[in-house]
């Protein structure tokens, strides 16, 4: 597994890889009658291969379930560290919430396929969400034409940026406009819906951001999200993807 | 008034009166934990975790726990909070307008809380090192999630508004009080419902961004006229933090008023700091009382025809800031003759500048400067300047002497004192210090005004110049107005553009580059991951070797020796130079923990260097064990058991360091028993004999070191070219002949450079120790910059001598001997050193030429303990054969960053040492932990020297006790990543559960 933080791969992460990149130039030029470490060279090293980790999925262990996070080009492993039944609340209906933690301990909560709540993400941590009753996927996508529409309020760290108001709006779209990095699965085996919306009492870091998700409408007859692309904050994007860490164990 | 939730404690009065006494605080506690239970307390099970406890909450289940307000309480801690309130309970009653406050605090309970890091249970079962295991005595309470946010009024009362997001403090006060009353509190405190708190200024002379606070929030803002004082209110926040999150009903309630106007929360801006065009703080051409933060640190460019200005800018401390600059000076010839260089006349010189008055509500702030100290003068001046911020306006006013009040049209007020102050002499190009200028000669006001636009970035700037141009150093320049006007872009937090136009006839374009080094900090994501936490330890006997590579892998030391005397497995590391030791002692002992048998109770990291024991951190494992797996309250947890502990608990641990040197294979006279005790050893653990000193694995077979790394070596602002430099490769290389004697050197390839332009042969009325050193860097492309023998002891434990010979520096070889007195993070330390010295040839070989002086001095070194300042005196005799003092006093932030200047006077005169009239500098160095992906023990030193003379030179030696020594520095394990310094915990301030590495 990689053990890295989420936050290593965010985009204020690769800014501050690219400052990083400056600040070691400017190492080596304060370090004037001083020496250059290895340090300086493993940096060096370290950024430029940083884009190109792969996850080795013949070390993932087929006997636990996988999350793939990558953010910006750069991958992260969750594993699958137990389901929590959710009672029926709010106009939902129960259903379970699962916890993947990466190596770093970070958490990330799931509940019918969407991010409800992070811990210890350091950079733009959604602390907890609520949400009114949301459509099944499979109704939104049966009647495209009709507003479906929901709200959610998201207590999110750090700042203090409680109850922030997401009006959300669904709509089914044929395909994601940029290049999704799917492993295992056509884009078009998949149901693709955006959803979009406007946030009240949040500053420009914090308003929602568009998010994809890449659903499996008829897997073994429940639909299932599959993938999705969503923002935590204005800078910190990913795209999550389940791993068939079964399939290609060895 | 609405009642308080919560009975008083009824014997509360008379036991915090007498809060003094530890056993009445304990049975204060008791009695006010037992008051803070209610409904949504349920008992704990001794021995579970937080998270379960927690998981098996109803109100967690159905989804309605308020995680942020868990209140974890320990009893433990309830004495500490107890004299908080007594504290706060004894200043209200001074006071009898203060009567009605006083009453509501006493009737708050003294929770005991201790913080948690984040309370969702799932994240702290991944998290056990934040997961607490709950004791007997101890209880907590999960709120359900309050929908307002509490403020405290000075009259006594809880006034609870509506929780609007994004709103900040200053809003929620309002709604509680008259505009008029509201207008008297300039400072809010918040205490977050998780127990951080956090101090942000609201009025129109301080405001500041804001975080809003949470629901269940408290605000705390006295007015300004209550007598109440700063102190009072971080007590006040800090109690209040203890309280956990303000429930609904804690107060009377008042209708939000942004719910009713439906209009958008405030927004608070702070004030634009922005540089001029000299790169200090201010408008365009004149200075403002304005400072940039302690750590901070700007490069600054700017283009006004026809000067061209390169500033660096450096802040030591919030009311201290130093710069140096280069001015080039178009269509003037640096040589006129053209025989070195055809470059254009380039002027340095030195800036100081002392914030005498912070702002306050009433009273403007107010600084003095002085530009161009002790360079040329040409363009030297002082000023005096008061700055009052109004909003999103910040005015200037001021008064000018030299070039900044070049305009000269009012007489020089100290000229009351003496008539001394009447008249200024010209400046001329020796670079002499011309004390007996400043502040000389009439003057001129200045001012102006910086506007921050509702456009966030942008800053406007008018102002009116002290100078009227027409006494410039090499010829007057045409000014049609006296004011000039420009604008800032904000382009990031690090980069700022300025425009403007200046005398009504020139255009002006800036660039500003600026960073706040003491924050600088850098995610380790390049370093090894930690070992792995062994479920139990093992019971055999590892690899030591493999062990040792690791521990060097994961910390960048030399592993010594790995020994092992009765329970307690010393591990010897060499390390002369890291910067942030605690983290690399928690990755060692980590990898001791998982390589270590089970018999092994103790750990004691000893630090050596070149054979000489220099400090010894004891780690009780069971202890580490515990704090890596569960989260205690700060009264239990303490430093007890575990290593990098405060400088008083070394100076109590000194014992604990071997009183002598110990070659690795032998017994350890020195070695005494670890300052805790060991937690006492399985049954079945026959692994470690109970005998003497045990090797288990020692680097004497690994005698030599060495390696190979890129070289750059550059001089700015020589009249030959702006830039000279070098880029080669260096190899060094040290045989450890012995322990404590070693054979080490250093060689440079120079590859590519510029020295074509190098031809400047410089000149002096000294002998000639420094001013070659054209010759010296041009002579040869493979040079020996070092070749020594170098032999030490350490005769008693803080004691200690060195001797040495052969090629000592670049310029100088010889023999010489070095004594140094060092106690264990003592604040004082002084050494002597005597050197017999022979200058070098300048192909920087073996050849010696006939110039030979004997040199030394005696050295003290004084860590104040006064805002990070550490001063270092030596007197003695130098190269040149003068006799003086060099002072060099630096600041040294947490992180390690250092700030530095020093200055050299000696018996000779400023005509004979030349221009400058005496040596002095400036330097910055940057332990490049703070700034790379990869944990490193090296620093970076950037040193700037306007001129390099040959009075007052040193003789630059390696080697030097007190950089072998450094790990006995005060400070050696408290530097340290940055944080966020806002933000604090419940009672003590300092104890927080944050996030750690697994």
């Amino acid at each position: 597994m990689i053990r890295r933080p989420l936050l290593a791969g965010h985009k204020k992460g690769r800014r501050t890889g690219c400052v990083a990149l400056l600040l070691c130039a400017a190492a080596l030029m304060l370090s004037g009658c001083t020496s250059v470490s290895s340090a300086w060279m493993d940096s060096i090293r370290g950024m430029w291969n940083r884009d190109k980790d792969e996850i080795d999925l013949s070390r993932l262990n087929p006997q636990f379930r996988y999350l793939k996070i990558v953010i910006n080009g750069a991958p992260v492993v969750l594993a699958l560290g137990s389901i929590d039944s959710t009672p029926a609340q709010d106009g939902q209906a129960a259903s379970p919430t699962e916890n993947w933690y990466s190596a770093s301990g970070e958490l990330v909560r799931i509940r019918d396929g969407r991010i409800v709540a992070t811990s210890g993400v350091e950079v733009a941590d959604w602390r907890s969400t609520a949400s009114g009753a949301l459509p099944s996927w499979q109704s939104v996508a049966a009647a495209p034409d009709r507003l479906w529409f929901y709200h959610r309020t998201r207590d999110v760290m750090p700042g203090y940026h409680y109850g922030l108001k997401d009006a959300i709006t669904i709509t089914p779209i044929a395909r994601p406009e940029t290049k999704t990095p799917l492993v295992g699965v056509a884009p078009e085996q998949l149901a693709w819906f955006r959803e979009t919306g406007v946030t009240t009492g949040a500053d420009d870091a914090n308003k929602m951001q568009a998010a994809i998700y890449g659903v499996d409408l008829g897997r073994t007859g429940n639909e299932a999200v599959v993938y999705l692309e969503q923002c935590l904050s204005a800078t910190v994007c990913l795209t999550l993807q389940r791993l068939p860490a079964a399939k290609n164990a060895s | 008034m609405h009642p308080a939730t919560r009975p008083p404690c009824p014997q509360k009065q008379l036991v915090q009166r007498l809060a003094s006494a530890a056993g009445t605080l304990f049975f204060a506690g008791y009695c006010n934990i037992a008051a803070a239970q209610n409904a949504d307390t349920a008992a704990v099970i001794p021995g579970e975790r937080l998270s379960a406890w927690l998981m098996r909450q109803p109100q967690y289940a159905a989804g309605h726990a308020y995680l942020p307000g868990v209140l974890w309480q320990v009893p433990e801690e309830v004495s500490r909070q107890a004299i908080i309130k007594a504290r706060l309970l004894d200043t209200l009653g001074a006071d009898p307008a203060h009567a009605a406050l006083a009453k509501w605090l006493e009737a708050r309970p003294v929770t005991g809380r201790s913080t948690v890091a984040i309370g969702e249970p799932r994240w702290l079962e991944g998290m056990p090192a934040q997961d607490p295991v709950l004791r007997s005595g101890q209880q907590v309470r999960l709120p359900l999630r309050p929908t307002t946010v509490t403020v405290v009024l000075d009259t006594g009362d809880a006034c609870q508004v509506p929780h609007v997001p994004g709103e900040s403090a200053g809003e929620y006060l309002r709604a509680c009080m008259t505009p008029e009353d509201a207008a008297h509190r300039s400072v809010v405190w918040i205490a977050q419902p998780d127990g951080r708190q956090q101090r942000f200024g609201i009025a129109n002379w301080n405001a500041q961004p804001q975080t809003p606070p949470a629901p269940g929030a408290w605000i705390w803002a006295p007015r300004a006229d209550s007598g109440l004082d700063e102190a009072f209110s971080a007590d006040m926040v800090r109690f209040l933090a203890t309280q956990g999150a303000a429930d609904d009903g804690a107060g009377f309630q008042v209708p939000n008023p942004l719910v009713i106007t439906q209009r958008a929360p405030q927004v608070l801006r702070a004030l634009p700091i922005t540089s001029n065009d000299w790169g200090e703080i201010g408008l365009l051409q004149t200075p403002t009382a304005r400072m940039a933060p302690a750590g901070d640190i700007r490069v600054h460019i700017s283009k006004v025809s026809p000067y061209t200005r390169v500033s660096v800018v450096l802040q030591p401390l919030d009311w201290l800031s130093g710069a140096f600059r280069y001015t080039d000076v178009k269509d003037v010839p640096y040589d006129p003759t053209f025989t070195i260089s055809d470059q254009s006349y380039k002027d340095k010189s030195i800036d100081v500048r002392v914030r005498l008055w912070k702002e306050s509500e009433h009273l403007p702030e107010i600084a003095v400067g002085i530009r161009d100290l002790g360079g040329t003068g040409l363009f030297s001046g002082e000023y005096v300047v008061a700055n009052k911020r109004f909003g999103n306006f910040d005015w200037s006013l001021g008064l000018g002497w030299g070039y900044v009040g070049a305009r000269q049209n009012l007489p020089n007020p100290l000229s009351f004192i003496s008539n001394r102050f009447d008249t200024r002499t010209r400046s001329t190009t020796t670079g002499e210090t011309n004390t007996s200028n400043y502040f000389r000669g009439r003057t001129s006001l200045f001012g102006g005004v910086q506007w921050h636009t509702p456009f966030d970035p942008l800053v406007l700037k008018l102002e009116y110049d002290g100078n009227d141009y027409q006494s410039e150093p090499f010829g007057a320049q045409r000014q049609r107005i006296p004011f000039n006007f420009g604008a800032t872009y904000q382009l990031s937090n690090a980069v700022d553009l300025t425009a403007g136009f200046e005398r009504g006839t020139t255009a002006m374009l800036g660039i500003t580059l600026h960073t706040d080094l003491s924050r600088s900090t850098s995610p380790k994501v390049f370093d090894p991951p930690y070992p792995a936490m062994p479920a139990q330890a093992r019971q055999t006997m590892p690899d030591w070797r493999a062990a040792a590579d690791e521990i060097s892998r994961q910390t960048g030391w030399y592993v010594e020796g790995i020994d092992i005397q009765g329970d307690t497995l010393r591990l010897k590391v060499d390390d002369a130079s890291s910067a942030y030791r605690q983290e690399r002692i928690d990755r060692a002992v980590s990898t001791l923990n998982l390589y270590a048998p089970a018999g092994v109770g103790t750990f004691s990291v000893d630090f050596v260097r070149h054979g000489m024991a220099l400090d010894s951190q004891i780690v009780n494992r069971a202890d580490w064990v515990a704090r890596k797996t569960t989260a205690e309250a700060p009264a239990i947890r303490g430093n007890r058991g575990l290593a990098y502990g405060t400088a008083v608990d070394r100076l109590r641990s000194d014992d604990t360091v071997p009183s002598a040197a110990v070659p690795t294979a032998d017994a350890s006279p020195g070695a005494q028993a670890p300052a805790t005790v060991p937690s006492p050893a399985p049954a079945d653990a026959p692994i470690i004999a109970p005998s003497s000193l045990d090797t288990r694995w020692t680097s004497e077979r690994d005698r030599l070191r060495g390696g190979l790394q890129p070289s750059f070596y550059q001089s700015f602002g020589g009249p030959d070219a702006f830039m000279l430099y070098q880029i080669g490769v260096r190899g060094w290389a040290e045989y450890r002949i012995t322990p404590q004697t070693l054979l080490g050197g250093e060689a440079n390839l120079r590859i590519l450079d510029n020295y074509d332009k190098f031809k400047f042969e410089g000149y002096s009325d000294l002998p000639r120790v420094r001013t070659h050193v054209r010759e010296y860097v041009t002579n040869s492309r493979l040079t020996l910059t070092n070749l020594q023998l170098t032999h030490v002891e350490q005769p008693t434990r803080n004691n200690f001598v060195s001797v040495y010979g052969g090629l000592l520096e670049s310029m100088f070889a010889g023999v010489g001997a070095e004594w140094l007195y060092r106690p264990v993070a003592s604040r004082w330390a002084v050494g002597v050193d005597v050197n017999r010295v022979r200058q070098r040839d300048y192909d920087q070989h073996f050849r010696m030429l006939d110039y030979t002086v004997n040199t030394g001095h005696v050295t003290l070194y004084w860590d104040t303990g006064w805002n990070g300042i550490f001063a270092r005196v030596a007197a003695g005799q130098y190269l040149a054969g003068d006799r003086g003092v060099t002072v060099d006093i630096s600041r040294r932030f947490d992180n390690g960053v250092v700030m530095g200047a020093w200055a050299t006077k000696t018996n000779v005169s400023a005509e004979q040492f030349g221009e400058g009239s005496f040596d002095k500098g400036i330097y910055l160095t940057i332990p490049f932990d703070a700034m790379l992906p990869r944990s490193s023990t090296v620093s970076g030193t950037f040193v700037w020297q306007p001129l390099l003379r040959d009075g007052g030179a040193m003789l630059g030696r390696s080697q030097r006790l007190y950089s072998v020594t450094s790990t006995r520095d005060r400070e050696a394990f408290q530097f340290a990543p940055p944080q966020d310094k806002r933000d604090k915990s419940p009672d003590t301030g300092e104890d927080i559960f944050a996030p750690t590495q697994p």
